[in-house]
């Protein structure tokens, strides 16, 4: 499956080890900048489809009996592939100008 | 109404097993992210309703997009009919009043015809349905035939194009019976309805790689 933003979010902030989903929230917001922010609504469709897909599983509750969540071995590989492809676009979009060449 | 009370009440657009299983979690969330919040009451509250029902219209959606399938399915199988239903009428002539397709290849074909119509539709209508793209092949194999036999209207009209002389049938199986591939024992008829799911579920599989590919290219 290819993650929606939301989700490769989360793939990438669960890359660090097990969270809570108001953890999740806050890395989210963290790792783009204040970008992107995720409120609980979004966030727990996006774990609801992780879940399904595989990508992430639940994990022993924190010390507040907080659910956590982990990275599996496939939600690594699709993270993986999906951090390829847009490495890939932005190579393609340099190439075209779009973005200042790195060299 | 204290804040965690009208959020609880909201948390009611979602469905209920979603509720269920997250329901907690959503509420313990939201009083963090309230309690955190260091802006206007009004900004918070706005990206808390924005959040809240984009969200909750995908999460229902999603739950029903086997229904939806289905429902697209039935629309394609009428408008299926009414396209065989004109063909027929424009190229009529007499010498087909005796042609009778045997029950297994009329099967094959019409499932061919119908998985490929349905699968089209469907990529170019919900391509969100890629995601467990099996069940939505199933509910497509399913709802063909299924669509065949209830869609009576559309039947009267086929019908009518396959023999414009014949009487109108009162019922939608009788005309399935009579008028589509005239088979001449429940036999038939099962055989008929099992080509149909079968190739229509080939249709499917062999759409699903093109389907997978549209996904990926999102």
């Amino acid at each position: 499956m290819t993650p929606t933003r939301a989700e490769f979010h989360v793939l990438l902030a669960l890359l660090d080890g097990p969270r809570h989903g108001y953890g999740l929230m806050q890395d989210v917001e963290e790792l783009s900048g204040g970008e992107l922010q995720l409120g609980p609504g979004t966030l727990y469709t996006a774990i609801k489809r992780l879940r399904a897909s595989k990508l992430i599983s639940e994990t022993d509750a924190d010390a507040d009996r907080r659910r956590c969540y982990k990275l599996t071995r496939k939600g690594k590989t699709v993270a993986q592939e999906e951090a390829q492809r847009m490495h890939e676009l932005v190579r393609v979009a340099r190439k075209r100008g779009l973005l200042p060449s790195t060299s | 109404m204290t804040s965690d009370q009208i959020y609880a009440a909201l948390l009611r657009l979602y469905s209920k097993p979603f509720r269920d299983e997250y329901g907690k979690e959503m509420a313990a969330a939201f009083r963090a992210m309230r309690d955190a919040h260091r802006g206007h009451v009004l900004t918070f509250w706005g990206f808390v309703l924005a959040d809240l029902l984009v969200s909750a219209a995908y999460e229902r959606f999603e739950t029903m997009q086997w229904l939806a399938t289905s429902v697209i399915g039935l629309l394609v199988t009428v408008g299926t009919a009414h396209a065989v239903t004109w063909t027929f009428r424009y190229f009529y002539h007499p010498y087909f009043e005796d042609v009778s397709i045997p029950a297994l290849p009329f099967g094959v074909g019409l499932g061919f015809v119908l998985g490929g119509t349905v699968g089209v539709a469907q990529w170019l209508l919900i391509p969100a349905t890629v995601r467990r793209a099996s069940r939505w092949a199933l509910a497509s194999a399913v709802a063909l035939p299924l669509a065949i036999l209830f869609c009576s209207a559309a039947l009267d009209r086929a019908m009518t194009g396959l023999d414009p002389i014949a009487q109108p049938h009162p019922a939608a199986l009788d005309l399935f019976v009579l008028g589509l591939a005239r088979p001449s024992s429940w036999a038939d008829l099962a055989t008929q309805f099992s080509a149909m799911a079968a190739s229509a579920l080939l249709v499917r599989a062999l759409m699903l790689k093109p389907l997978m590919e549209r996904s990926h290219a999102h």
